[in-house]
């Protein structure tokens, strides 16, 4: 895989996440570039690399939330592996393929945050003078939405960046293999 | 077995044993590192993990600020952003009245300027704050917002940060190539506030206090803060959400503004507009406590740029 290609990729795929997402929301729930980002990566690169492109690119996204450090990079390490795992059963270019890959992709990611919502949620249970208020934990609906809406937009984004793949130079790595 | 055969099978086995290395030697890499980010998210407290998170928003402003520009402008084209409950017919009132208002105090402020006393006063907190440009939002599913300041131009963690129509938040993070905003639309959030309402037939129009106590307004995230800590009785409201007592309205009503009290702020913030009233209910989980919720005025994710108090007097 070409390096630069995939930092060039992750760079524009944060800033259009951080840039977009307040103007695309739909009912708070903005769809997740980065994820699909990493979906392409899982899906065309050799293992190897895939599963640290799509670690990397959790990390990156780490530094740009507020949610507790490692937990994108967590998800997306278990989305690649689900991805690479899938490589040879799937039709790389299809749009069924790129939706059903966000889709469980999205329910990987959602599930990851929406336990650490449960486990520690943002605002713990507070005292307010004589009432305990109790903790206000993410809400699955909205994660849910936003996989919905991600998995939505997965054939558009995937389509535009499978007919860019020759930049990434994907097949390197095993062209060697096949001709030592 | 023939030559040839042999060959083969060394052949595959020199591959079978390189790859078999090879992916060992990564996925031992591989999960040592999603090892690490899963006690990074799940066993380290946030307050620690935060310390040690480098801030590079700045590094993504090339892309995402001309991407939140363009965007800005299309979405208000399309859809103007207006949180604004009150109907078009008070609105024209209101304009009559502020425009009589602004007319009497510019007035009084050319006056003041004659006699170079007012100056200091009115901009009293401009000085107190730095401005800031927004990089973009959150790039999770949190309420917050990545701004071009730094260390260096004096930015620190827990300092405010407010806009024309009030309270925007509190910096998470800071660092040399960027901070972090907690809105407080933002479930980690929370705040004391006071409700009053605007009295326009009073001269001059005024915010009055509507009597309820002190709340602690939190953020729920979706671009809403709720007070949970009253009781239906302390807002003016029996069990069936009317009025008490057979008065004509109750104490809170939608459209009430939640104005900022909170001890903990600096005295400069204190009457900083937090949001307006949205809805009142029933708290789910208490039913003789109510749920207000709240919207701030403007929609904070969209804002192009920010003030920073990096000082406090």
């Amino acid at each position: 895989m070409r390096w630069l290609s995939y930092i060039l990729l992750a760079y524009v795929a944060i800033a259009l996440q951080i840039g977009l997402s307040p103007f695309i929301a739909y009912n708070g729930a903005a769809p997740n570039l980065v994820l699909l980002a990493a979906i392409f990566i899982a899906v065309n690169a050799p293992r190897d690399p895939a599963l640290l492109g799509c670690f990397v690119l959790g990390l990156l996204q780490d530094l740009v939330t507020q949610q507790q450090p490692g937990l994108f990079a967590l998800s997306y390490g278990l989305v690649g592996l689900f991805v690479v795992g899938t490589q040879q059963v799937v039709y790389r270019e299809h749009p069924l393929t790129h939706f059903s890959l966000a889709l469980a992709g999205g329910l990987v990611t959602a599930l990851v945050l929406v336990l650490h919502g449960w486990v520690h949620p943002p605002s713990a249970r507070i005292a307010d003078g004589s009432t305990t208020l109790p903790a206000i934990r993410p809400s699955a609906t909205v994660e849910l939405t936003r996989v919905l809406y991600t998995s939505i937009l997965a054939p558009i984004v995937l389509g535009a960046l499978q007919r860019m793949k020759r930049l990434f130079a994907f097949q390197q790595g095993r062209r060697r293999v096949r001709s030592w | 077995m023939p030559i040839g055969e042999c060959r083969l099978a060394a052949f595959h086995s020199a591959i079978g044993n390189t790859t078999r290395m090879s992916y060992l030697r990564f996925q031992h890499v591989f999960v040592g590192l999603m090892g690490l980010s899963a006690v990074g998210a799940f066993i380290i407290p946030p307050r620690y993990a935060a310390k040690f998170q480098p801030q590079i928003q700045t590094i993504f402003a090339p892309v995402s600020r001309p991407v939140w520009r363009v965007a800005a402008w299309a979405t208000n084209r399309l859809s103007p952003d207006i949180n604004d409950p009150r109907a078009t017919q008070d609105i024209r009132e209101e304009n009559q009245r502020l425009r009589a208002e602004l007319s009497r105090l510019l007035t009084q402020l050319d006056e003041l300027n004659r006699r170079d006393l007012a100056m200091g006063e009115l901009g009293q907190k401009r000085d107190l704050c730095r401005l800031a440009k927004v990089i973009g939002a959150d790039a999770g599913g949190r309420e917050s917002l990545a701004i071009a300041g730094s260390t260096f131009d004096g930015l620190k963690e827990e300092q405010y940060v407010l806009c024309a129509g009030g309270l925007v938040g509190q910096i998470q993070r800071a660092g040399a190539a960027g901070a972090q905003v907690r809105l407080i639309t933002d479930p980690a959030f929370h705040i004391r506030v006071l409700f009053k309402r605007f009295v326009p037939g009073s001269d001059p129009p005024r915010y009055v206090d509507v009597g309820t106590p002190v709340a602690l307004a939190e953020g729920v995230g979706g671009g809403m803060m709720v007070v949970r800590g009253l009781s239906l009785s302390a807002i003016g409201r029996g069990r069936d959400l009317k009025p008490l007592g057979g008065q004509a309205e109750p104490l809170l009503d939608q459209g009430d503004v939640a104005v900022l009290v909170d001890p903990e702020c600096p005295p400069a913030l204190k009457g900083e507009m937090v949001g307006h009233v949205v809805t009142i209910g029933h708290r789910h989980d208490a039913q003789l406590f109510a749920e207000i919720r709240l919207q701030p005025d403007v929609n904070l994710k969209r804002l192009p740029e920010v003030m920073v108090m990096t000082k406090e007097n």
